[in-house]
């Protein structure tokens, strides 16, 4: 059974304020996307509005979460086999230099999660209705990682990914991710997918039931099997593979979708670095996701870098939690580094949880 | 470098969020100077011929399939050590049998299924204290937890006591070695660690009434699962 299952069911019954708690401990790689998701459902509910200073932190910290994530992947899991090597051990014997670059990035993200959360894994402070405490000296607290310029080694690393020949699969899936008017949506907005629909908060459990794993799994057992077919015969061209129709109705969630639909918000650094590179603005090759995160890499440290800065200028205020108003029910999406976290709640008049529901889109 | 020849250590994972196991390698240099003293592998229930110094279990069995392989590590361990609030006293998960159908549910802690050499609780762990506990058990000492309430550490820290300021907390029957983590930024303690051992459940209830209603109190205390657990 899933963990998320298992958890929304264990959630029933109890205290508003026990989901975000409870809901961090569904996945530790998303921990913080499940937190946050669940504050926003019941926040939701409760009718709280938080602040923009609590926005910006959450972003903070989500931002920080896919940063980790994906630097995992990218430099422990997908690099080893570029370069031909057994594991991610083998990677600091042989090539220190890029090894140093994972551990440089995760020692920053991690700095940025224990100042703003209270630790790397679980945060601590984020609630529903804001943040039991702030970090006054946010900035100062993260300054150590930034001399590692952080900047400039997700700008190697983009170098890097954008520089290996990715096998090309014919697969053509349809993509889904939050998407609003001004930015690069990751914690707010609506869901839209590249077919044109538009999934507003009430109808956030709508899609999580319309497009939940089977069609993710498809794509995902389709690019396994490629990926045997090609070990087994290096020859084979993958690109003579011929999409089979039940292949177009599968949706994909995580960084490709994220990029595809919403690049258009990236900041001037960004696509600066993408015409630079000459990245092609629309990827469907869902073999590209290893370009795709490692584009993100690069976003979001440039955008937790400007968090940072913006609150060395203008200064960390403590707020208050907000506390509710009323009790009813809420639902809500946030973007993880591998797919979109959905939940949605209802409470009785005491705020006791009668209905919980967690759906996380997945993609390999 | 050690002069002894390194040990075998194993790493299992039973229905949990998989994050006792990233502490294990949260920071990369004490992990890289843990494999200085220990060959370190994920444990396969496959590979039955192989034996291994210490096998670290997280997570709470929940199925009949995880007992087994609980059982087979247990044979196959020289030590096990539980690793986090799932395997130490249910954890978030504990509650979770009802879900599953009748002739799956386990509904035991993995104390009550296997014998447990040592814990290192907490949700997450703390890496101090794992790393501590393995080098302790590679130079053949035994790794004692320590007995004080969570209250001892936080007075340390100067936070102000959260039940005189008429809040919940369960650091007075939480055992301590966490460094009052949660109360340090602002969160009550909710008791991942588990009881320390002369907590008096009752009168933290009673000390708990003015502040939040009676069963809200045992809701708080069953989180991370069941805080009666024998430790």
């Amino acid at each position: 059974m899933q963990n998320n299952k298992l958890i929304a069911t264990n959630l029933i019954g109890r205290p508003y304020w026990q989901a975000p708690i409870m809901a961090a401990r569904i996945d530790c790689d998303n921990s913080v996307a499940h937190n946050i998701a669940a504050a926003k459902a019941i926040e939701s509910a409760c009718r709280i509005e938080v602040s923009s200073q609590t926005k910006k932190l959450r972003e903070l910290i989500l931002a920080a979460e896919i940063i980790k994530n994906h630097t995992f992947d990218l430099y422990f899991d997908v690099l080893p086999d570029f370069l031909g090597l057994d594991s991610a051990s083998e990677l600091s014997k042989n090539h220190p230099d890029l090894y140093k670059n994972a551990t440089k990035l995760q020692k920053f993200t991690d700095q940025i999660l224990i100042s703003v959360g209270g630790r790397a894994i679980h945060p601590i402070t984020s609630v529903v209705g804001g943040f039991k405490s702030y970090p006054t000296h946010l900035d100062g607290d993260v300054s150590l990682q930034r001399e590692a310029s952080p900047d400039m080694l997700a700008a190697e690393t983009l170098r890097l990914f954008s520089s290996f020949d990715l096998p090309v699969s014919k697969l053509q899936p349809d993509f889904a991710a939050l998407h609003m008017d001004k930015e690069y949506a990751c914690y707010d907005g609506e869901i839209w997918t590249s077919k044109g629909e538009l999934y507003t908060e009430d109808k956030f459990l709508e899609f999580a039931h319309e497009q939940s794993f089977p069609p993710c799994i498809r794509v995902r057992d389709k690019l396994r099997r490629e990926s045997m077919k090609r070990r087994m015969d290096p020859r084979a061209s993958l690109s003579s593979h011929t999409a089979e129709p039940e292949d177009d109705k599968a949706i994909v969630v995580g960084a490709l979708a994220r990029y595809n639909l919403n690049q258009s918000h990236f900041d001037e650094k960004t696509k600066k670095i993408l015409s630079e590179l000459k990245i092609e603005k629309k990827i469907e090759n869902p073999t590209a996701l290893i370009l795709a995160k490692a584009i993100e890499i690069y976003y979001f440290v440039i955008l937790s870098i400007e968090i940072l800065s913006h609150s060395a200028k203008a200064g960390i205020k403590d707020e208050h939690v907000i506390p509710p108003r009323k009790f009813s029910s809420g639902s809500s999406a946030v973007e993880s580094a591998s797919g979109i976290v959905v939940h949605s709640c209802e409470l009785d008049k005491d705020g006791i949880i009668l209905k919980y529901e967690i759906d996380a889109l997945n993609n390999p | 470098m050690p002069i002894n020849p390194k040990k075998s250590l194993a790493t299992f994972s039973l229905t949990s969020c998989g994050g006792c196991l990233e502490v294990l390698n949260e920071n990369t240099n004490r992990y890289s100077g843990l494999q200085n003293f220990y060959e370190i592998e994920r444990f396969l229930p496959n590979k039955i011929e192989k034996k291994y110094d210490i096998v670290i279990i997280e997570g709470h069995p929940l199925t009949e399939k995880q007992i087994g392989s609980a059982k087979l590590i247990r044979r196959q361990a020289k030590i096990v050590v539980a690793l986090g609030s799932c395997a130490h006293i249910g954890g978030v998960y504990d509650e979770m049998v009802t879900l599953l159908p009748k002739e799956k549910r386990a509904r035991k802690l993995l104390s009550e299924i296997v014998r447990v050499d040592y814990i290192v609780p907490g949700c997450p762990p703390d890496q101090a204290e794992l790393t501590r506990c393995l080098m302790d058990l590679y130079w053949g000492k035994i790794f004692c937890l320590p007995d004080l309430a969570v209250c001892f550490e936080c007075r340390q820290n100067e936070n102000v006591c959260l039940i005189k300021k008429n809040k919940l907390c369960l650091g007075p029957i939480t055992r301590m070695g966490c460094n009052s983590i949660c109360v340090n930024n602002g969160e009550a303690c909710l008791g991942c660690r588990g009881l320390k051992p002369d907590a008096n459940i009752r009168k933290m209830t009673e000390i708990l009434k003015p502040i939040i209603p009676e069963f809200e109190a045992k809701k708080i205390m069953s989180i991370f699962g069941n805080l009666d657990a024998k430790q």
